[in-house]
């Protein structure tokens, strides 16, 4: 298993407040069909997480869904992160690096449509190969998107999340400010999540007693 | 024209003009932490933390340089001249993280290095055990790869044109016959029969490499076909990859599905092909061949041309002012 950083980019319409009470309210980060549902269950969740939502989660974002006759986005049960990639043989072959944070920032400001963005960092265990039906991995969105860049390289860093990330994985939250006339970022603030677990608490390196 | 471009596509020019931006203020935002990196480190008792900066370096550098090249790649469809100046920007950052990828986009840029083809045609020969002296040492690492060997080898290629279609600067007068010389070490590459995937559409390598090798043909009559067949591909392979894309409605949208929509490499060896050949007759070379103007196969070639049209006003220089 690989413990892997990531970051999730929002936007909220309510500002501050509304980035701080996510991780007051130690939920956690809800899938959309968890938080258009309210209540979720074990059986819903296997039912649930399967290849062919996860094409959809990946692929079809916005079509309708057959199953419930609405946008698939609504009632997925994933979550989109973004871990960047950096690697020196694949820049070689690419010219590319990403990293996680301007992607995050790119879906933070709404698409640049605000000049500001609210960035979660968080770590997730990604298993060694596609598990879409085990919860409790992340998958590294690989093969399923065939018009993706040099896919036998690089993965542009995109990660699904199942259901939810708890909240003891998230770190924090930072505010970045777009200052688009100085063309510049600033982070404007950082917001702690003080029950966070460091990943550490699952290394596989046992000490000598 | 190449805001109808942008229409076909169904992309808001003002989500364009959003993304440009975008990404131009990330590359800048890195930019500050690259300097904040360097003054880290230079203060005293602070030697202890070198160790590992040569990474974050590196990884700063090529992260600016990445948004700067997708950038370029955004402003081609609304504004050429920013679109020059992003690509000579994000140049000379590849070329400080060492990547033959910094030749291409300068020369296409119309900021040629011109100072750097002799070691370009040294290293390329080296690299195929055509040098006398083999020193491995001098070679760069990412030029091992063939897809940094097939950009150095079409920036060398549009450097040649240069030197036969402008005044040569001074001290360039006797350099040796690098086309011949160019000519000679692509035409016995392995890379003529390369299947590894180059640029953003996968394309097997040996492509370029044989774009490459028939720009510096100048008495084959058949490289005009040979090219613009190549480009015809490319540019249908373009399309296909964007209708693709356009099937996640979400992502392709709001600028953001993984994809370039701008396709440097295919702009680029439009660029290049337009200014070895000629815009009319590499226009009329892909016409002949069924590129409709009106379809979106068309517009990595016509974008490589606007920008080869605007490029060749700067004249014969490496100095692209930045």
């Amino acid at each position: 298993m690989i413990v892997q950083w990531c970051i999730k980019g929002m936007a909220f319409n309510s500002g501050d407040q509304e980035a701080r009470s996510l991780i007051d309210s130690r939920q956690g980060i809800q899938c959309n069909w968890w938080r258009d549902v309210r209540t979720i269950t074990a059986p819903g969740v296997r039912d649930k997480l399967t290849d062919a939502n996860l094409n959809l989660h990946v692929n079809h974002f916005t079509a309708i869904d057959p199953a419930t006759k609405r946008q698939f986005r609504e009632l997925t049960p994933f979550i989109s992160l973004t871990a960047g990639t950096v690697e020196r043989d694949a820049a070689a072959k690419t010219n590319i690096i990403h990293r996680a944070r301007a992607t995050a920032l790119w879906f933070g400001t709404n698409f640049g449509a605000s000049d500001h963005a609210y960035l979660y960092t968080c770590w997730v265990v990604v298993a060694p190969r596609s598990a879409v039906v085990i919860e409790g991995v992340a998958e590294e969105v690989r093969d399923l998107n065939t018009y993706r860049r040099y896919s036998q390289f690089q993965t542009e860093g995109e990660m699904i999340a199942k259901v939810s990330v708890p909240d003891n994985q998230i770190r924090d939250c930072e505010k970045w400010s777009w200052d688009r006339t100085g063309m510049v970022f600033q982070k404007a603030w950082t917001y702690p999540n003080t029950r966070f677990t460091l990943p550490e608490q699952l290394s596989n390196i046992r000490e000598l007693i | 024209m190449a805001i109808a471009d942008l229409e076909k596509l169904h992309i808001d020019p003002d989500r364009a003009g959003a993304v440009t931006d975008f990404l131009e203020s990330h590359a800048n935002t890195t930019g500050r932490e690259l300097e904040n990196l360097q003054e880290y480190t230079d203060l005293p008792g602070r030697a202890e933390s070198r160790a590992g900066q040569p990474d974050m370096q590196w990884t700063l550098t090529m992260d600016m340089a990445s948004a700067l090249r997708e950038a370029a790649s955004w402003a081609a469809y609304f504004d050429v001249g920013r679109a020059l100046g992003l690509l000579s920007r994000a140049g000379s950052l590849y070329q400080s993280a060492g990547l033959a990828f910094e030749s291409f986009l300068l020369t296409i840029a119309g900021f040629p290095p011109m100072g750097e083809i002799s070691r370009d045609v040294a290293l390329l020969a080296q690299i195929h055990g055509q040098a006398d002296a083999i020193d491995s040492a001098a070679i760069p690492n990412p030029l091992y790869h063939p897809q940094q060997q097939a950009y150095l080898l079409l920036a060398c290629a549009g450097m040649t044109d240069r030197l036969v279609n402008y005044r040569q600067p001074p001290g360039l007068d006797e350099n040796p016959d690098y086309r011949q010389m160019l000519y000679e070490i692509a035409a016995e590459s392995p890379n003529r029969q390369g299947v590894l995937p180059f640029g953003s559409l996968g394309t097997p390598v040996r492509v370029p490499w044989d774009i490459g090798v028939h720009l510096l043909q100048d008495d084959n009559p058949e490289s005009l076909e040979i090219i613009a067949r190549h480009l015809t591909t490319l540019c249908r392979r373009y399309a296909e990859m964007m209708s693709l894309a356009t099937v996640n409605g979400y992502l392709w949208d709001h600028a953001a599905a993984p994809v370039d929509v701008g396709d440097i490499e295919v702009m680029g060896i439009a660029a290049l092909s337009a200014s070895h050949f000629g815009s009319e007759k590499i226009t009329s070379a892909v016409a002949r061949l069924g590129l409709d103007s009106t379809d979106i196969s068309f517009i990595p070639f016509g974008l490589g041309r606007d920008l080869s049209e605007q490029s060749s006003g700067h004249g014969n220089t490496d100095d692209p002012g930045f």
